[in-house]
């Protein structure tokens, strides 16, 4: 009342930039992300020539422990780069300061392919149940009693492995083969919490195939088991690919799980009874210690996490790839 | 092959497919019910284990070297300074930002980046979080491993999760609405204010109150936040060590003597708990309060 519209308007637009400044802010925060680790990742490359600066080595106790344990890299400017993604050795909190990365790597990729071998079967086969046959009124409970897997708490999951699953495969299927922290406890039970995400997703776009398809392939005298085989996943399986790669990229990333039951030991191998380190847990291990800002140890705690985020990152890039080429094809 | 073999052949054929069927339809029940039953035993594990230790000592008793003594005060005073905190930076900022992406900004290429990077955010790892909270809060900004520089971290995680909730509510909200609105001489803010606000509210607390159970579980970024380190004390001030539940949870488990194990599995049913609550208070409210147009 009585305002002057001028005054009206400019209210309006400072209220405008402000939200406006709200929702980049979600940007800046991508962007500090991306650079925290790529700044400190650069440092983390260049310590061989940090190491070849005699002022700087003196007042850093930790590059003259770098210096000390590889005398071959100091002053080699590309030599951490080569070694980070050939060698197998990764022991860089030990006086050895060996700077392979590819045991992180296999671990990784060891403990999110077993929980993708739980994740992907299961949930597929619930999504079909789901969409396919449950009734309606079962349908809506057992949908989100099967999402409260996802919002149990990861730590959780970490002991239930650590104090269960491995002690009762230990007794009853592999003996005192399987170590006490193992890649398998670890990938078991990190499948059945990403398991709520591929049937969940999957379920949506199963739902979302014309009923026209299934009546056609009805009525060519087909049985419900082909019709949900040959027609229904050969239609959604642009989403189903989409929510497994999501899965994986979910599985990549998990911390706890790994850090308490598959082990804190790099090890290069694929056996699957075998204690594994993972990238996550690696941080993790490292962020447990005291590590002073700037010091080597630091340094390849980012270096480890921007691995981390350009894995995961594909993995986001890829799922969202798979959907938009197949989404027209059947929709 | 005379016509009556034909005949035989197709339906046994038929009878085979017709018992595929049905062995397949029981795969997919017993593949459904698996998921349930594994968190039927987790939870049966976790209460056999944690029960005798469920006692009053358990919230009013610091960390301690011995099983008996070991309690969560400290643990669960953090996990409210915390997630506190972490609440009012957070929810309304996701809130406004919801806002502007629904009703102020234009589809454009600049728009479609803000869009693809939220999702983006949404699922990059939380650990991560935590290295940018050591980065910039911690030895950046100088905050060192405080209740600040925790809580601004969860902050920075839940973001992409409180913008995604609150878009969701909002876009709920029918477009009549702010038509009407509009058409009574409002401006685009009294519309938001006093229209698409308070109907898209149930929705939006829906959300918050999911993402603020997230937080509450999270463990690996606050790990780089110091949390992991002996507090025996109640944190004073937002620039004090702290620990939280998770964390504490985590401490427990990493200890060799079972006794131990059994505190943390204790830890575990505290937990659950608190995220029994917030997660029945948000269904309530989905159930209660959403407006079915």
């Amino acid at each position: 009342m009585g305002e002057r519209k001028t005054d009206r308007w400019i209210r309006e637009r400072a209220i405008g930039a402000a939200l406006a400044l709200c929702a980049w802010l979600s940007l800046a925060v991508t962007v500090a992300i991306v650079a925290v680790l790529a700044y400190e990742t650069v440092e983390f490359f260049r310590i061989p020539v940090h190491a070849a600066d005699p002022q700087l080595v003196a007042r850093r106790p930790d590059l003259q422990r770098f210096a000390e344990a590889r005398p071959d890299l100091v002053g080699d400017r590309g030599g951490l780069l080569r070694e980070f993604f050939t060698e197998t050795t990764w022991s860089p909190l030990f006086s050895t300061k060996r700077f392979g990365v590819l045991p992180l790597v296999a671990g990784t990729i060891l403990t999110s392919l077993i929980a993708l071998a739980v994740a992907v079967p299961l949930g597929l086969l619930a999504a079909i149940y789901l969409s396919e046959f449950a009734p309606e009124g079962l349908r809506r409970r057992v949908k989100p009693a099967l999402e409260l897997l996802a919002g149990v708490p990861t730590v959780v999951y970490g002991y239930f492995a650590l104090t269960f699953v491995t002690p009762f495969l230990q007794d009853h299927v592999f003996g005192q083969a399987l170590a006490g922290q193992n890649a398998l406890s670890a990938g078991l039970v990190m499948g059945i919490m990403i398991l709520p995400l591929v049937s969940s997703l999957s379920e949506d776009v199963m739902r979302a195939v014309p009923a026209e398809l299934r009546h056609g392939a009805y009525a060519l005298g087909a049985t419900p088991m082909e019709v949900s085989l040959r027609v229904v996943i050969p239609a959604s399986l642009s989403g189903i690919a989409a929510a497994c790669v999501l899965a994986l990229s979910r599985a990549i990333g998990e911390t706890m799980i790994v850090a308490l039951a598959a082990g804190q030991t790099p090890n290069w191998t694929f056996n699957p009874l075998e204690t594994v380190e993972t990238i996550t847990a690696f941080i993790v291990q490292v962020s447990l210690g005291d590590t002073p800002y700037g010091s080597v140890e630091y340094r390849t705690l980012f270096a480890a996490g921007m691995l981390l985020f350009v894995l995961t990152f594909l993995m986001n890039l890829l799922s969202l790839r798979v959907v938009q080429r197949f989404r027209e094809r059947y929709l | 092959m005379s016509v009556r073999a034909a005949g035989l052949e197709g339906r046994r054929q038929l009878e085979r497919r017709e018992r595929a069927a049905r062995v397949f339809l029981a795969v997919c029940q017993a593949a459904t019910l698996l998921g349930l039953v594994f968190l039927g035993i987790l939870l049966v594990d976790v209460t056999r284990d944690g029960a005798p230790y469920l006692r009053p000592e358990l919230l009013t008793h610091f960390p301690s070297r011995f099983p008996s003594q070991a309690g969560y005060a400290s643990a669960l005073v953090g996990t409210l300074y915390v997630a506190g905190i972490m609440s009012l930076v957070a929810f309304p900022l996701g809130v406004l930002a919801a806002v502007y992406l629904e009703e102020y900004a234009r589809p454009s290429p600049l728009t479609r980046v803000l869009e693809v990077n939220i999702a983006n955010l949404a699922s990059v790892p939380s650990v991560l979080y935590g290295l940018l909270g050591l980065g910039v809060f911690v030895e950046l900004f100088r905050m060192g491993k405080s209740v600040l520089a925790g809580a601004l971290t969860l902050a920075l995680l839940v973001l992409p999760l409180a913008i995604l909730a609150s878009r969701e509510a909002i876009r709920a909200v029918p477009f009549s609405v702010r038509e009407a609105a509009y058409a009574l001489g409002a401006t685009r803010w009294q519309v938001v204010r006093h229209h698409v606000l308070p109907y898209a509210a149930p929705g939006i607390f829906t959300g918050i109150i999911l993402s603020l159970s997230r937080a509450v579980g999270e463990t690996a970024p606050l790990i780089m936040m110091g949390a992991l380190q002996y507090v025996p004390f109640l944190p004073r001030s937002v620039w004090d060590y702290f620990t939280v539940l998770p964390i504490q949870i985590f401490n427990y488990v990493s200890l060799p003597n079972p006794e131990f194990h059994r505190v943390a599995a204790a830890g575990i049913l505290l937990l659950l708990v608190v995220l029994l609550f917030l997660n029945g208070t948000a269904i309530w409210l989905r159930n209660r309060a959403t407006i079915r147009w």
